[in-house]
């Protein structure tokens, strides 16, 4: 005897297929719940729209709420919305007199003759919550809500619906709630308010049948819909680290910069160049990738701070315009890890990416909401650790301050996660102000320890003498030994 | 019978009230299924409403439909309707019609509006339109 198999329907929301283990379950009966204005009906709207046809119809009923005039101005600012599957595939039903009424198995009788009329394979609820205010505010009360509840579920399943009630529920009440212990599926999501940021984030709570992916993701409520960041994908890429073999190197475009770190940057490494501002971060930061192009290694930039055409100017536009080289550019200051990780693991796996820059650090901080800001150092642990493992070899820029009394490697103390880093200063010499840098580290190789003079003019970088017969350089204020 | 064509409010109108002429119905059909097709949407109480909302704005052009307003909408229209010369209270119950759909296509666009006539008026406007060639 065969089991049965359930399908699983595509909702047509990037990311939420992942979370709900390949879509949502046909014939199951789920609650999108979560605080007003978290995105439940544009949720809603964007599964049915993606999903109804005429061999698959859906019927929206609109209960007390939001009054389905503003719901229909609204939503089709979305491009899913498209009016002309109103009539044939998607059918809008009020029920609000109905249940003004107060009658549960009056608006039951409703709902199943609607759906006996129109026979369709998607049901939506919106707002369920209205329907448990009535039944607080009537004689029916709680026991009287368990039988609509389960009443429903029962019809829906039994004309082979899926079903999706929307409500706003706070957590507390939801645990109560009998909409809980019926449903199939439950989503939950939520806002989040940090100083001047917002935050969505979405979890399913629920999923009888199959596994979801368990834990809190965020989301975005953007001008083509919602669109969901799971951690999933990254996992997914974690599963099957890219391993190097010890002896592959990347160069970094200037060979004397090359030997330096002992014959280039070792494949997979995350290198940290840190110097103050004007030091010559992003120039090296461009050289890297310009290396990569010449050999067949499409790169990535992610400029957290500069646009582009503050960028290398012309040198990093003639490699985006060949397509060497991708830019992730935002100036957006709310975003979440999984949203930059996102955007970095999809133009990682589409361009076949080696090589990536993270321009700058503190720009990464800065991009992140506030709240994600508390627990950067984790953040970027992560980022670090899933990109090295999709097998790029990442190079990390980090303004230091010039400060001449101690010597500094990060503003995050961070440093500890760089496989190797490379090191950019200023020093005062003969009244000339002069770039030194040095390599610090190169987990599990040689590398030079010595300070060298740069200079940068318009081909890149150009490594100098060695600073051998100075002593007192990293104060600043070199002296002759 | 073939799908609807995808009219546009005016013509789907001019076709749905050629059926009605015939069968010499009045426009008032035109009213109840737009009453029916959009209730069923927004409701009945939004259905009345705006219809309400429609009256009063016409009010400088057809003061009668506003007097003593305690029916629901289209109770009111019949009642209005058959105190008034026939033609003049078929052209004000057109020109209200106008407005209610031009105030819908202001609030939730022309290709949702369009939709919504076509259900409530698409039956009568077809029975207008030959079945196209083999």
């Amino acid at each position: 005897m065969n089991k049965v198999d359930i399908h699983l329907l595509a909702t047509g929301i990037p990311g939420f297929d992942e979370l709900l283990g390949g879509g949502v379950p046909e014939f199951s009966f789920n609650l999108l719940a979560g605080t007003p204005g978290s995105g439940k009906t544009t949720m809603a709207h964007q599964i049915m729209f993606s999903l109804a046809s005429p061999t698959r119809r859906a019927i929206f009923f609109t209960v007390l709420g939001e009054p389905p005039l503003k719901m229909l101005r609204y939503q089709q600012q979305f491009p899913f919305f498209d009016a002309d599957k109103i009539g044939e595939s998607i059918k809008f039903v009020n029920l609000a007199a109905d249940l003004l009424d107060g009658d549960f198995d009056g608006v039951l009788t409703r709902i199943q003759e609607e759906v006996r009329d129109f026979r369709p394979s998607l049901v939506f609820v919106d707002s369920f919550r209205s329907v448990v205010q009535s039944a607080r505010a009537n004689d029916a009360g709680p026991a009287g809500l368990q039988h609509f509840v389960q009443q429903l579920g029962v019809q829906m399943t039994s004309w082979l619906a899926t079903t999706f009630l929307i409500g706003e529920y706070l957590a507390p009440e939801a645990e109560s709630s009998p909409v809980f212990t019926v449903a199939d599926g439950i989503i939950w999501l939520s806002q989040l308010v940090h100083r001047d940021a917002l935050v969505r984030k979405i979890q399913v709570v629920k999923l009888r049948g199959h596994a979801q992916s368990l834990g809190v993701h965020s989301f975005r409520i953007n001008d083509k819909g919602i669109q969901i960041f799971p951690r999933a994908v990254v996992k997914a890429a974690l599963d099957a680290p890219v391993r190097f073999k010890p002896s592959e190197r990347m160069s970094l475009g200037t060979p004397e910069l090359d030997a330096m770190l002992g014959g280039g940057l070792p494949a997979g490494y995350s290198l940290l160049v840190v110097g103050p501002s004007g030091s010559g971060k992003t120039v090296l930061s461009t050289q890297f990738l310009e290396a990569g192009a010449r050999i067949g290694e499409p790169g990535i930039i992610a400029a957290f701070e500069k646009s582009p055409n503050q960028l290398q100017s012309h040198r990093l536009d003639a490699l985006v315009e060949a397509g060497s080289v991708g830019v992730i550019n935002t100036r957006t200051l709310d975003l979440s890890l999984d949203e930059v990780l996102h955007d970095l693991t999809s133009m990682i796996v589409r361009m076949k990416a080696k090589r990536v820059v993270i321009d700058s650090l503190s720009g990464f901080e800065m991009a992140l909401a506030s709240v994600f800001r508390e627990d950067f150092r984790e953040s970027l642990y992560r980022l670090v650790a899933s990109l090295t493992h999709l097998g790029v070899t990442v190079l990390m820029t980090a303004e230091t301050e010039d400060r001449y009394t101690d010597l500094r490697f990060s503003s995050y103390g961070n440093a500890f996660l760089a496989d190797a880093i490379l090191m950019q200063r200023y020093i005062e010499l003969n009244g000339r102000l002069r770039r030194i840098l040095s390599v610090v580290k190169v987990r599990g190789s040689a590398h030079s320890d010595q300070l060298h003079f740069f200079d940068i003019n318009d081909d890149g970088i150009h490594v100098r003498d060695t600073l051998e017969n100075y002593e007192g350089i990293l104060t600043g204020h070199p002296r002759r030994g | 019978m073939t799908a609807p064509p995808p009219f546009q409010r005016h013509q789907l109108r001019a076709h749905a009230m050629r059926t009605l002429n015939r069968r010499q119905q009045s426009s008032l059909v035109l009213w109840q299924s737009l009453a029916l097709a959009l209730g069923k949407i927004i409701g009945d109480q939004g259905f009345e409403s705006l219809f309400f909302r429609c009256v009063y704005q016409s009010e400088a052009t057809f003061p009668w439909l506003v007097s003593k307003v305690d029916a629901k909408a289209i109770d009111h229209l019949t009642a209005c309707m058959a105190k008034r010369d026939p033609a003049q209270a078929e052209q004000a119950s057109l020109e209200l019609l106008n407005l209610f759909t031009d105030t819908l296509i202001l609030l939730i666009g022309e290709l949702v509006t369009n939709r919504i006539l076509l259900a409530a008026w698409g039956k009568l406007a077809v029975d207008e339109v030959p079945e196209p060639p083999q």
